[in-house]
C-alpha cells in the first residue's frame, strides 16, 4: 500500500515520483459543466464511482449540482466504501451473485437506498430470499443489453417477465431499467446523437413494454460519458451513469467540453541516447490495456515509445531536450483502470498541492 | 484496499468470495524445490526477484529454500522499503535514483540494510555521490549494461568508464555489473519468435562475461555479475563469470512463462464467478481488468475445457463457450483464470490465499503492491 503525504503547498516540482495527480481546476470545470447541462432537465447525473474510487469526488459533483443525489458503483465493496463516506443512494450497475456477496448487499441495503441490476430470474429469487433473511429491501433495475454484448436481457419480453417476477417477490422493490452503451472510435457529435439515441431507445422499449403490463417504474438509468448530452434530451430517461467525464482519458478527448484531470507525474532517470529518455513510471502504475500508450502533456516532440514494468521509454525529436531529473506528465487512455492501481491521489491547483486524498475503494473487487 | 470476506483456514476454496487471488501451495513448493535445488548445485546463486509477487512471506520462503545469495531484488525503492520492513536485509534495487527526495530515502534505507542500487549514467553517479557524502554513508552501485534489443543501458566501454568513476568516488562502492535479457514484457509487444527470444536471452550473458574481463584487466574487482529475469536461468547460472541470477517468475509462474519451463507448475490463479449467462455461447464473470490486468495478455480459463477468454472490460470478463461447455457454465459457478502476466495481476490485490488440496491454508499480505515510487 502506497503512503505518500506531501505537505499542502508543495510545488509539483518537489514531489517524489511517480504519483497520481488530479488537477482541481479541470475536475471542477467538469463538475460545473454537468451541473449546467442537467440544471433544467428531468434527467440527472448519477456519477459512476468506479472511475473515482473516493467519496470526496462524488460529493463534489453532488454539491456542484445536476445529480440525482446519488451515485453508481460496480461492486458491493465499492458501494460499502461510499456508504461509509456518507452517500446514501447507490445503484450497483452490476449483477450481484453468490450468498456471501448478496448478504453484504442486504446489510448495506439497511443503511442506504441500494439498487442492483438483474438479468436473471434465479438471481432475482436469490436476492429476495436473502433480503427476507436479513429483513432488508433491495431495489432492482433490469439491465438491458443495447450494444455491449455483455450482461443484460436481449428481448423486451424477458424484461417484462423479470419485472412481473420482481413485483411478486418479498424483499424486492422493482425500480426500473438500465443499460450501458458503447461506440468505438472517435465519433463526432452528430454520430453520438444518432447512435446514442438508437441504442438507448432499446432500453426505453423495454420500459414501454413493462409499463404496458401495468407495472410502473421510477428509474430509467442509461447513458454514460459519450451520451451524457444525448440522454439529457431523450424523454423517459431519468438518469445518466457517467464516470469518465470527471477525470477524463485520452480515448474521450473528442469531447472537448471536458478537461483531462487525472495525470501521472514522472521523472526522467536516464538518458541512454540523446533522443531517448527513461522515466520512473511503468505499465504497472499506468495501465495500458489493448496496447494503448499514455500521452505526454505539453511537450512537443516528445512521444511515448514503450512501457516496461517499472519504466517508460520516451523518444524526443530534439536531441537532449529531456535531461535527468526533468519531470513529465502522462495522460492515460483508460482512466479508471489507471486510477484503480493507486492508493492515493494528490490534488493540485496551478502546480501546487492542495490536498492528498486516499482512494479507499481501490482494490474493492468484491 | 481489498475488502475480502475472511474465511476460516480449512474452508474449501470454492467458498472464497470472488474475484480472489489464489496460490496452489503444492505447486509453489514444487517450483521452489526444483529451482532452488538447481541453484544449490550451480556456480551462480539465485537472488529472488520479489517484485513479481510483492509478497514478503513468499520472499522469506524463497530465501529459506537454499541456493540463494541470501538477498532479494526489487524494482522500486518503495518495494525495497517494504521488504526491509518485513525483515529482508540484503536488497538489490534494480533501478536508479536521481531526485533529492528519492536519494534521501535511498540513503536512509542503506543505513539500515545492505542495499545495492543500479546506475547507467554519470549524472546518476554524481547525484548519488553527493547524497551519500551528505548523509555520510557508502552506497553500493551495480552498473547496468544494455542490450541492443532494449536500446538503453551501456556497452562495455561505457560500463568500464562508469566503474572507474565509482572506484574514484569515496562515497560510492563498485559492486559489479548487471544486464536484463529478453523477453522483458513491454508494450508495444516485441514481435519475436522463440528462436529470437533464446538468442536475445543469450546475448547479455556473453556481454556480461566480456565486460567482466575488460574490467578485471583494467584492475577493477568485480564482485557481482548479475543476470536479470531470463527464460535461460539454467544456462545463466552456469555461464562463466556470472555470480547471480535475479529471477522471480519461477515461483508462481504465469501463462506467459509457463511454456518455457514445462518442469515447473503454474501456481497462481484468479478465482472468478459467472454473473451473467445472456446467450448460449456467452458467459460474463466478475473479474475484469481491475482484477486481472490484461496489459500484456489475456488470462486463460484452466478449470473447464471449451471455454475461451475473448476479452475483459474494466469490471467484467467475457467468455466464449463451445457447445460442450454450454450446459456446464451457470450463473454462480466459479472458474479459475490463469493470468498472462504475474506482476500486473498480483499488483491489483492486497492478499493472496494459499490453498492446498482444495482447502484454504494461509492468507499472505501482498505488502509491496502499489509501491511505484
Amino acid at each position: 500500500m502506497e503512503t505518500y503525504r506531501p505537505n499542502i503547498g508543495t510545488p509539483i516540482a518537489e514531489l517524489d515520483t511517480p504519483c497520481l495527480l488530479v488537477d482541481l481546476d479541470a475536475v471542477e470545470h467538469n463538475f460545473r459543466h454537468i451541473a449546467e447541462t442537467y440544471r433544467d432537465t428531468t434527467c440527472k447525473m448519477r456519477t459512476h464511482v468506479k472511475n473515482l474510487k473516493t467519496p470526496i469526488l462524488a460529493h463534489m459533483q453532488m454539491r456542484a449540482g445536476g445529480t440525482v443525489g446519488g451515485i453508481c458503483a460496480a461492486k458491493v465493496a465499492e458501494a460499502e466504501v461510499m456508504v461509509e463516506g456518507g452517500i446514501d443512494d447507490i445503484l450497483i450497475a452490476n449483477q450481484i451473485v453468490g450468498r456471501d456477496k448478496i448478504a453484504r448487499l442486504c446489510a448495506l441495503a439497511k443503511q442506504a437506498d441500494v439498487k442492483v441490476a438483474v438479468d436473471d430470474a434465479q438471481n432475482l429469487r436469490d436476492l429476495s430470499d436473502m433480503a427476507q433473511q436479513h429483513d432488508a429491501n433491495i431495489g432492482v433495475v433490469i439491465e438491458v443489453d443495447t450494444s455491449m454484448s455483455r450482461a443484460g436481457i436481449r428481448e423486451a419480453a424477458q424484461g417484462v417477465a423479470l419485472a412481473q417476477l420482481a413485483t411478486t417477490l418479498p424483499g424486492i422493490t422493482f425500480r426500473g431499467v438500465m443499460s450501458h452503451q458503447t461506440l468505438p472510435g472517435r465519433p463526432d457529435k452528430a454520430t453520438r446523437q444518432v447512435e446514442g439515441r438508437r441504442y438507448m431507445q432499446r432500453c426505453l422499449e423495454v420500459k414501454t413494454a413493462i409499463e404496458a403490463v401495468g407495472i410502473s417504474m421510477d428509474i430509467v438509468s442509461t447513458g454514460e460519458t459519450w451520451t451524457y448530452d444525448v440522454a439529457a434530451d431523450l424523454p423517459g430517461v431519468t438518469e445518466v451513469e457517467g464516470g469518465t467525464y470527471a477525470l477524463m482519458s485520452t480515448a474521450y478527448d473528442y469531447m472537448d467540453e471536458f478537461q483531462l484531470a487525472a495525470k501521472v507525474l514522472g521523472t526522467v532517470i536516464s538518458t541512454p541516447r540523446p533522443d531517448m529518455a527513461i522515466g520512473d513510471v511503468g505499465l504497472r502504475a499506468l495501465a495500458s490495456p489493448g496496447g494503448v500508450l499514455p500521452r505526454v502533456e505539453s511537450m512537443p516532440g516528445v512521444t511515448v515509445e514503450a512501457l516496461h514494468e517499472a519504466h517508460i521509454v520516451l523518444r524526443t525529436d530534439d536531441a537532449a531536450s529531456l535531461r535527468i531529473g526533468d519531470q513529465f506528465l502522462l495522460h492515460s487512455g483508460q482512466q479508471d483502470i489507471m486510477v484503480s492501481r493507486w492508493d492515493q491521489m494528490i490534488a493540485v491547483r496551478q502546480g501546487v498541492v492542495e490536498a492528498v486524498w486516499d482512494l479507499p475503494a481501490r482494490g474493492c473487487h468484491h | 484496499m481489498e475488502r475480502p470476506i475472511f474465511k476460516p483456514l480449512g474452508t474449501p476454496v470454492a467458498e472464497l468470495d470472488t474475484p480472489s487471488l489464489v496460490v496452489e501451495l503444492d505447486a509453489l513448493e514444487h517450483n521452489l524445490s526444483a529451482v532452488h535445488t538447481f541453484f544449490q548445485q550451480a556456480t551462480a546463486k539465485l537472488r529472488p526477484l520479489v517484485s513479481t509477487h510483492c509478497c514478503p512471506t513468499l520472499a522469506h520462503q524463497q530465501l529459506a529454500a537454499g541456493g540463494t545469495v541470501g538477498g532479494v531484488a526489487v524494482m522500486t525503492l518503495g518495494q525495497a522499503e517494504v521488504f526491509a520492513a518485513y525483515g529482508c536485509r540484503d536488497i538489490t534495487i534494480a533501478n536508479t535514483a536521481v531526485t533529492p527526495a528519492k536519494l534521501r530515502r535511498l540513503c536512509a534505507l542503506a543505513r539500515q540494510s545492505d542495499i545495492t542500487v543500479v546506475a547507467d549514467h554519470p549524472t546518476q553517479l554524481q547525484r548519488m555521490a553527493e547524497a551519500a557524502k551528505d548523509q555520510e554513508i557508502l552506497l553500493r552501485v551495480l552498473v547496468q549494461m544494455g542490450t541492443d534489443a532494449q536500446q538503453s543501458g551501456l556497452a562495455s566501454a561505457a560500463a568500464v568508464a562508469l566503474a572507474q568513476t565509482i572506484e574514484q568516488t569515496p562515497a560510492l562502492t563498485f559492486a559489479g555489473i548487471t544486464a536484463s535479457p529478453m523477453p522483458m514484457p513491454t508494450i508495444p509487444f516485441a514481435d519475436v519468435t522463440d528462436a529470437d527470444v533464446t538468442a536475445m536471452s543469450r546475448q547479455p550473458l556473453q556481454q556480461l562475461a566480456d565486460a567482466r574481463k575488460v574490467l578485471e584487466s583494467a584492475g577493477i574487482e568485480v564482485q557481482v555479475v548479475s543476470v536479470g529475469e531470463t527464460i535461460l536461468y539454467e544456462e545463466a547460472a552456469n555461464f562463466a563469470g556470472v555470480t547471480e541470477v535475479m529471477a522471480g517468475m519461477y515461483a508462481l509462474l504465469d501463462a506467459h512463462y509457463a511454456p518455457y519451463w514445462p518442469h515447473l507448475k503454474p501456481a497462481v490463479h484468479v478465482l472468478t464467478t459467472v454473473t451473467s449467462r445472456p446467450e448460449p455461447t456467452l458467459a460474463i464473470t466478475d473479474a475484469g481488468q481491475k482484477a486481472v490486468g490484461i496489459d500484456l495478455g489475456l488470462p486463460q480459463v484452466t478449470s473447464l475445457a471449451g471455454v475461451e477468454t475473448t476479452g475483459l472490460s474494466a469490471e467484467h470478463c467475457r467468455l466464449r463457450l463451445d457447445a460442450s461447455a454450454q450446459a456446464a457454465v451457470k450463473i454462480g459457478q466459479k472458474l479459475w483464470l490463469r493470468p498472462w502476466d504475474l506482476g500486473t495481476c498480483t499488483n491489483l490485490y492486497d492478499l493472496m490465499w494459499g490453498v492446498r488440496q482444495g482447502r484454504i491454508e494461509a492468507s499472505w499480505p501482498i505488502a509491496a503492491r502499489g509501491q511505484y515510487r
